[in-house]
C-alpha cells in the first residue's frame, strides 16, 4: 500500500502527533541503514536516528518543511545530518563504555561484522569526508543527491571524496590492516 | 654463557635455535588479504553485507514515545469527539442565546398584544 508520506506530513502540521507514526513506519529501514552505515555501528545510529525523527516532527509540527523535497530525501538529510554530528562528537569525545543497541532483534551477525569493519576502515576520517564516501560508495547516490543530502555543492562533495579515497589509501599503504574482527 | 657471550657466531646460532618455532596466527592471511584488497572493493562487499539492516517493530513505539513525551500529547489515535468538543461550546452558548431571544421576544409580543386588546376593550365599554 502506498502512502502519500506529504499527505500525511500536512496532517502532523495541523497537530495530529499520531499522524507521525506513518512517516516513521515507511522510512525507518532505509533510515536505519543509512545511520548505522555513516556511525559504523548500531546503538550510536538508533540514537542518531531518534533525534533525528524527533527535529522531524518539531520542524513539521511548527511548519518549517515547505514541501518542495520528498519526505522522504527530506528525512534523509536530516538523518545525515544527526550522523555527522554524532561522528563529529564522538572524535571530539570518544565514548569509554561501549552501549548496545536496543532495536536491532533483525540485525544478522553478518551484517555486525561488516559495521565494525567499516567502522574500522573509516575512523580516520573527517566526519564530513566520511558521510561523502559512505552516500556515494556505500549508499549509491549520485553526486548531486548526495550534496544535496549533505548541503553542500557538487564541487565540495568531489572535494571530500578525493580526501577521503586518498585517506584511505594511505592508511592501506601504511599497512594498518586491522578489519574491526579481532 | 661467557663462552656464547665472546663468540658472536654462538649467539648468532642460539638466538636461531630460540627463534625457530616463530608462527603467525591465521588471522594474518585474512589481514594481508584484506590489505591487498582496494577499499573500494572492501566497501561493495561491505555495502552487500549491510543490505537488510532494519529496526525491530518495537522501535516505532519509542520514537512515538519519545515526540509524545516532548510534545505534550498522547501519541494515540484521535478521539472521535475531538473536533465536536472543540466546537461544542460555541452551539452551545449560541443555542442559549437563540432560546433567551426566543422568549423575550414571545414575552414582549404577548405583553404588547395583551395592552392592545386590554385598550380595545376599554374602548368598548366607554362607547357602550
Amino acid at each position: 500500500m502506498s502512502v502519500d508520506l506529504r499527505l500525511v506530513a500536512a496532517r502532523v502540521a495541523g497537530g495530529d502527533v499520531a499522524a507521525f507514526r506513518p512517516i516513521v513506519d515507511h522510512t525507518r529501514v532505509p533510515l536505519y541503514r543509512l545511520a548505522a552505515r555513516l556511525v559504523g555501528n548500531l546503538a550510536d545510529a538508533e540514537d542518531a536516528l531518534q533525534d533525528a525523527y524527533s527535529s522531524a516532527f518539531r520542524a513539521l509540527s511548527e511548519g518549517r518543511y515547505d514541501g518542495r523535497a520528498k519526505i522522504e530525501t527530506w528525512l534523509y538529510r536530516i538523518v545525515t545530518n544527526a550522523c555527522v554530528d554524532l561522528l563529529r562528537k564522538r572524535r571530539e569525545r570518544p565514548a569509554e563504555d561501549t552501549r548496545e543497541p536496543r532495536f536491532d532483534g533483525l540485525v544478522r551477525a553478518e551484517a555486525r561484522v561488516a559495521l565494525t569493519e567499516l567502522d574500522v576502515m573509516l575512523k580516520a576520517l573527517q566526519p564530513q569526508d566520511r558521510a561523502a564516501l559512505v552516500l556515494v560508495t556505500v549508499e549509491g547516490l549520485s553526486a548531486k543527491e548526495a550534496a544535496e543530502a549533505l548541503g553542500c555543492s557538487e564541487g565540495a562533495l568531489e572535494q571530500r571524496l578525493v580526501r577521503a579515497r586518498a585517506a584511505l589509501r594511505t592508511k592501506t599503504e601504511a599497512g594498518e590492516v586491522s578489519d574491526g574482527r579481532a | 654463557m661467557a663462552e656464547r657471550e665472546q663468540d658472536p657466531l654462538l649467539n648468532l646460532a642460539a638466538l636461531a635455535r630460540a627463534t625457530d618455532d616463530l608462527r603467525p596466527t591465521d588471522e594474518l592471511t585474512d589481514a594481508v588479504l584484506l590489505a591487498i584488497v582496494p577499499p573500494d572493493d572492501r566497501l561493495a562487499r561491505i555495502t552487500k553485507e549491510t543490505l537488510d539492516l532494519a529496526p525491530s517493530e518495537a522501535f516505532v513505539s519509542s520514537v512515538m514515545g519519545a515526540i509524545g513525551a516532548a510534545s505534550g500529547a498522547r501519541p494515540g489515535e484521535p478521539a472521535w469527539s475531538s473536533g465536536v468538543v472543540r466546537f461544542g461550546r460555541f452551539a452551545l452558548i449560541g443555542a442559549a442565546a437563540a432560546a433567551v431571544l426566543g422568549l423575550w421576544l414571545s414575552r414582549t409580543a404577548e405583553t404588547g398584544y395583551d395592552s392592545v386588546v386590554l385598550e380595545s376593550v376599554a374602548s368598548v365599554e366607554v362607547y357602550e
